[in-house]
């Protein structure tokens, strides 16, 4: 029994010993573990007396269960000791930079367009993407641009070599398209595209652009609904507070056509550069669809009825976010991108 | 269209300038911009060349009373003024229209406080006028130019007003004083080239009344008889030609208010003659020609002149006003005599029959040509001129007739002309009044409101359209198209347009489509690009968008010599952007090169269209739809916190390869591989790149560094670009973006390393996949963490290392199953890749 109280004692004084954690756990292996020393004192239960046994066994177990106790213990205050020693540690500089992450991000129009196209997707327009390489009848014709129509002026094209193809200067004639792929059927899509004109390249003209055109195409579809849609837009993409001005215009493709104008916010309506001093930024152009583009498209335009608008991306990203040079776009300079 | 509004104030009563160009503005004429000229600029609008405004008790009419000399200088003179209220000024001026001696001229005098363009300097600088001596004579006021006041650039002398154009003492802006609008006039709106056509928009908008001109020229010269005969020889390229004669033409310079009015349109002030039709051209909107009678007669050799309108032949020639030397095509058309073409019809006279100083006796035209073919020879001779202009948009057949009037007219007050009675014509076909059918509801069914049938009527009224209930008692009106509307194409979508312009857009209520909304299925590859740039951008990568234009010379080294034509175009902006592209490439890499400049990582995704010849879609070409990508420069930028400083190495081929890895894993695609091409691609380094293989054994594209020769040809010399460009669409086709979830492992992996020391052209990812296979779906993962051949490694070979995860998913492995499972993965790379497993197979001799 003596060799038992001399084996706590000196399990306990080794244990006082171990100053850390890992030394505890050592003490741990050396004391109480698999092979242990206290194992083996209650394994040589079997080389004592019968008689001695049972108290053996009893002393046995309870110099066990101390130096497990006694372990805990320790272990537990090390535990607390550690942390205490963690939280005294001097504070870390917040003001030094943190490392950098890897940061990728979507170009401006491509933000800009899917802004768009969700305001539209609420509204129940499906995007619809049409070729970029067209003829001169679905650019022009079909929209009711016959050969030498003046108004062919407004839009000045690039023609590939093969006569009759163009690259086409406006989204419009996905209209064409989507009508003749649905008629007679109710249509409510917008047209995302890149398109392409025959301009010089400035801070304020390029020769390639993304277009966003809408069309809704039904029965009972009227100039109303038009405004209604559009103001929904303006309010969703620029703010609750922004004003809506609607001008006579016109495209060859509707009838009446319009242009949307919201006051500028840039310079609140006092008159900027951008507003040209009139306190008005134009924003998109719009009609009601040409009876005959609809009868192009499949539709009768005695039953149904449609609108159209058509917007510029990269002019609304200029506007949101104060871009006074369209060449930035696709000028693909990280100090600009970088900005998104 | 330049609107001088003291000139357009003559036909219609106008509000003010800011007032007009918003009403003007909204309706569909927009005003673009204004100038003001003495007067203070409108508000709210862009000003064309600022000027400050004329003082009005500053800047005044006045008369010369005696001009004396200059004691002092030979050149200068002292004009004494009446400026009105008998008071008088002495100035200096050195003009030489002034002499000694002269009096009576009215002059425009600027005291001092005036603020004036400065005459002296070689730019335009306004100076204010103060008091100075000027060889000493005391000078606090000056005799005007043309060109100080802003009028035009005549400084040759001083201004000089007409009789009766201004009393001493009158402020010269309310004499002179002009505010010119720029309006942009639509196609639609063609009728507005003339300002008539814009009063009576005016007079709509505001519902001021109209003062048109109705011109009665008084004919005192004798009958034009047979001496004239005219003819059209196609009249669906000329509808009505119509001759008039004036003879005791005085050629001189025109009236000054004629002059200005001219200028401020925009239109450079030549001869009474040459004026007259520019003024009656943008007053109306016809255009004039005059002929010189004398010359057609000299042409004519005695016979009777006879004017033909036809189609140019081939090859026939015409010396045109301006000097030039033309051939004509067939088919544009021409006036002609029985000697040849006289005049490029609605596009520019001929030199040989020009109106000049001599000129004595005048034929004028007025005719109307068909707007195409104008079109075409304008284009064709790139001429255009403000009478092709209008031509080309359409002029009424009706104002031939009131545009001769006129002109004829105004040469007799302004040129002593006389004219001749009766006129030489061919008119063939009148067009007929169009009637167009108005019910009231297709009014509503349009706008989804409609004023009522009373307002309609008032606004449609006002543009001189006739309305008549109609006859069938359904509420609405039959319209008669006036002839001025060329432009009512459709009818009721026209009219209506007029209605809403008129009315006002205000009054159309706002609301939403009703009714269910369509349900055709979306396109999903617009989805799936957007999945996939979000992916790409998650990856760390920067979208970038460049021109779809570019040239062969750009694309020759990046595409391969199978690759079909390029589109090409027929009118290129520049030589660099001639055609379409075939491939992203030479975009991304020049925005990498443009990049490396200033940013340290380059990391640039872009989507974008090839346009690549294709049988199946001729003649239009397939737009196949592509992702380029290039990483460049360092890995990480250094930063204060990084524990391993050493870890920032240059961006390399594993670097792409590991987002390409990553994207087809975000996006769903199983099975895509890497390997090398039967032969090099040119564009990369020969050593350096691979084919990307998808599932189904066809090439997406490539990857790898771009080629060091082409990188220096380039101006490329750091960092090294890789690249990699593939299709979307078989990318698409596999792609699984909605995963199927497999359960997560309950029971734990046990990993084992496997090192191996293999032949040096061993491929790792074939080692791999034998690793996989022999491990019969116990091995979960295998991660390939150590390559290295040198010290230590027999020459030509590698030593590659493997950590491997095993695991089952019913069980937890025993060792000895592990053990097992381990063993049959060594063998399997001894007997296929001879492989000797280190620690294992080492050889005794090495270490």
């Amino acid at each position: 029994m003596q060799v038992l109280d001399e084996l706590e004692a000196k399990g306990l004084d080794e244990l006082a010993q171990a100053s850390d954690e890992a030394l505890l756990r050592l003490w741990h292996g050396n004391w109480l573990g698999r092979t242990g020393q206290v194992p083996a004192a209650l394994k040589r239960v079997a080389e004592i007396p019968p008689q001695e046994r049972k108290a053996y066994g009893q002393a046995a177990n309870r110099v066990k269960e101390a130096l497990s106790g006694a372990y805990d213990k320790a272990l537990e205050r090390e535990r607390e000791a550690a942390l205490d020693r963690e939280l005294q540690a001097p504070p870390l500089d917040p003001t030094l930079p943190g490392r950098d992450p890897v940061r990728g991000g979507l170009h401006p129009s491509t933000q800009t367009l899917r802004r768009i196209l969700r305001v539209f997707g609420d509204l129940g327009y499906q995007a619809y993407r049409s070729r970029e390489v067209e003829d001169d009848e679905s650019n022009f014709g079909l929209l009711n641009m016959p050969p030498h129509h003046p108004a062919r002026d407004m839009w000045d094209t690039f023609h590939t070599t093969t006569p009759g193809l163009l690259l086409r200067t406006h989204t419009s004639p996905g209209q064409i398209h989507v009508m003749r792929e649905r008629a007679p059927a109710p249509i409510r899509v917008v047209l995302p595209g890149m398109c392409h004109r025959y301009e010089q390249i400035t801070a304020r003209s390029e020769i390639m652009f993304h277009q966003v055109e809408g069309l809704c195409v039904g029965e009972g579809v009227t100039m109303a609904d038009l405004k209604g849609t559009l103001e929904v837009f303006i309010r969703r993409m620029f703010g609750d507070s922004r004003k809506m001005r609607i001008r006579s215009s016109y495209f060859p493709f509707t009838e009446p056509s319009i242009e949307v104008d919201m006051d500028c916010m840039l310079c609140a309506s006092t008159g900027c550069p951008v507003c040209k001093q009139s306190g008005w930024v134009e924003i998109l152009g719009a009609g009601m669809v040409h009876p005959t583009v609809l009868r192009n498209g499949g539709y009768d335009p005695a039953r149904f009825s449609g609108f159209a608008f058509g917007m510029g991306p990269e002019r609304i990203t200029m506007l949101l976010s104060g871009i006074d040079d369209i060449r930035y776009f696709w000028g693909n300079d990280l100090r600009f991108l970088g900005q998104f | 269209m330049k609107v001088p509004l003291g000139w357009l104030g003559g036909l219609v009563r106008l509000p003010g300038p800011t007032e007009l160009a918003d009403k003007l503005t909204l309706a569909g004429l927009e005003v673009a911009s204004a100038r003001a000229i003495g007067f203070e600029p409108p508000s709210g609008l862009r000003i064309d060349e600022p000027a400050p405004p004329w003082a009005t008790d500053k800047v005044l009419i006045c008369r010369v009373i005696r001009v004396d000399p200059h004691p002092d200088a030979e050149k200068l003179k002292l004009p004494v003024v009446d400026m009105g209220n008998g008071v008088e000024k002495t100035v200096v001026t050195g003009a030489p229209n002034l002499k000694i001696g002269d009096s009576g001229q009215i002059c425009v005098i600027g005291l001092t406080g005036s603020t004036l363009l400065d005459g002296h300097s070689e730019t335009k600088v306004y100076k204010t006028l103060a008091p100075t001596k000027i060889r000493g004579v005391l000078s606090d006021a000056m005799l005007c130019s043309a060109y100080e006041l802003g009028l035009s650039d005549d400084h040759d002398g001083l201004m000089f007003l007409e009789e009766g154009e201004g009393n001493p003492g009158d402020s010269a802006a309310s004499v002179l004083g002009e505010v010119v609008l720029e309006i942009d006039i639509l196609p639609n709106m063609a009728r507005c080239l003339s300002l008539v056509g814009i009063a009576r928009e005016v007079a709509a908008l505001t519902g001021a009344p109209l003062t048109l001109p109705n011109p009665k020229p008084l004919a005192t010269g004798p009958e034009i008889g047979s001496q004239l005969g005219v003819s059209i020889s196609d009249p669906t390229l000329c509808s009505r030609y119509r001759g008039i004669i004036l003879d005791n033409v005085k050629v001189s310079q025109s009236p000054g208010w004629m002059r200005r009015r001219l200028a401020a349109a925009g239109m450079r002030p030549i001869s009474n003659v040459v004026d007259i039709t520019n003024y009656v051209m943008i007053e109306l909107g016809q255009p004039l020609h005059a002929f010189d009678l004398d010359k057609l007669e000299a042409r004519a050799s005695g016979k009777p002149i006879h004017v033909e309108v036809r189609a140019a032949r081939a090859g026939e020639k015409l010396r045109t006003l301006d000097g030039q030397d033309r051939t004509l095509e067939a088919g544009m058309l021409v006036i002609s005599d029985s000697q040849g073409p006289i005049a490029l019809a609605g596009v520019m006279g001929g030199a040989d029959t020009e109106v000049t100083a001599t000129t004595t006796r005048v034929l004028l035209e007025g005719a109307t040509f068909d707007p195409v073919s104008i079109r075409r020879s304008a284009r064709a001779l790139q001429l255009h001129s403000e009478a092709s202009q209008r031509f080309t948009k359409g002029v009424p057949a009706e104002l031939a007739s009131m545009g001769l009037d006129r002109a004829a007219e105004l040469l007799i007050a302004h040129a002593g002309a006389t004219l001749r009675k009766g006129h030489a014509e061919t008119w063939p076909v009148k067009a007929q009044a169009k009637l167009v059918r108005l019910p009231h509801a297709s009014v509503e069914r349009l706008l989804g409101i409609a004023p009522p049938m009373a307002k309609i009527g008032e606004i449609l009224g006002a543009l001189d359209f006739k309305c008549k209930p109609l006859s069938d008692g359904e509420p609405g009106f039959e319209v008669e198209i006036p002839w001025h509307r060329l432009d009512i194409q459709d009818g009721v979508a026209d009219l209506v347009e007029d209605i809403a312009r008129l009315w006002g857009h205000a009054h159309i209520p706002t609301r939403l489509p009703s009714g269910p909304s369509p349900a055709a299925a979306p396109q999903a590859d617009l989805e799936f690009e957007d999945l996939l740039r979000d992916a790409l951008a998650g990856l760390g990568l920067r979208e970038m968008i460049s021109h779809s234009l570019s040239s062969p010379e750009r694309e020759e080294p990046f595409v391969c010599p199978s690759t079909g034509p390029a589109v090409g175009l027929a009118n290129p902006i520049s030589p660099e952007r001639a055609q379409l592209r075939r491939t992203l490439l030479p975009g991304i890499t020049e925005a990498a090169r443009n990049n490396s400049r200033h940013a340290e990582t380059i990391r640039f995704f872009e989507l974008g269209t090839a346009f690549l010849a294709d049988q199946a879609k001729a003649p239009f070409p397939r737009e196949e739809r592509r992702v380029g990508v290039v990483l460049a420069g360092k890995r990480t930028i250094a930063n204060w916190a990084d524990c391993q400083p050493a870890a920032h190495g240059e961006i390399d081929f594993f670097d792409l390869k590991g987002v390409l890895e990553t994207l087809f894993t975000a996006m769903g695609a199983q099975g895509v591989s890497f390997q090398q091409p039967a032969s090099p691609l040119a564009h990369l380094h020969p050593g350096r790149q691979a084919l990307i293989i998808g599932p189904e054994g066809k090439a997406w594209g490539s990857l790898g560094e771009l080629h060091p020769r082409l990188a220096r040809s380039l101006d490329i010399s750091s960092p090294r670009l890789i690249l990699a460009e593939m299709d979307l669409a078989p990318l698409q086709a596999c792609s699984k973006p909605v995963p199927r979830v497999k359960p997560v492992a309950r029971y734990p992996a046990a990993l084992r390393d496997i090192a191996v020391v293999v032949d040096n052209n061993t491929p790792g990812g074939n080692l791999r996949d034998a690793i996989l296979q022999a491990g019969g779906g116990l091995i979960t993962a295998c991660r390939l963490f150590d390559l290295f051949s040198g010290q230590g490694i027999a020459p030509g070979k590698k030593s590659i290392a493997f950590a491997l995860g095993y695991q089952s998913p019913d069980k937890t492995l025993t060792d000895k199953e592990i053990d097992q499972a381990h063993r049959k993965v060594e063998d399997h790379l001894r007997k296929q890749f001879s492989a000797q497993i280190r620690g294992k197979d080492d050889a005794p001799s090495k270490d």
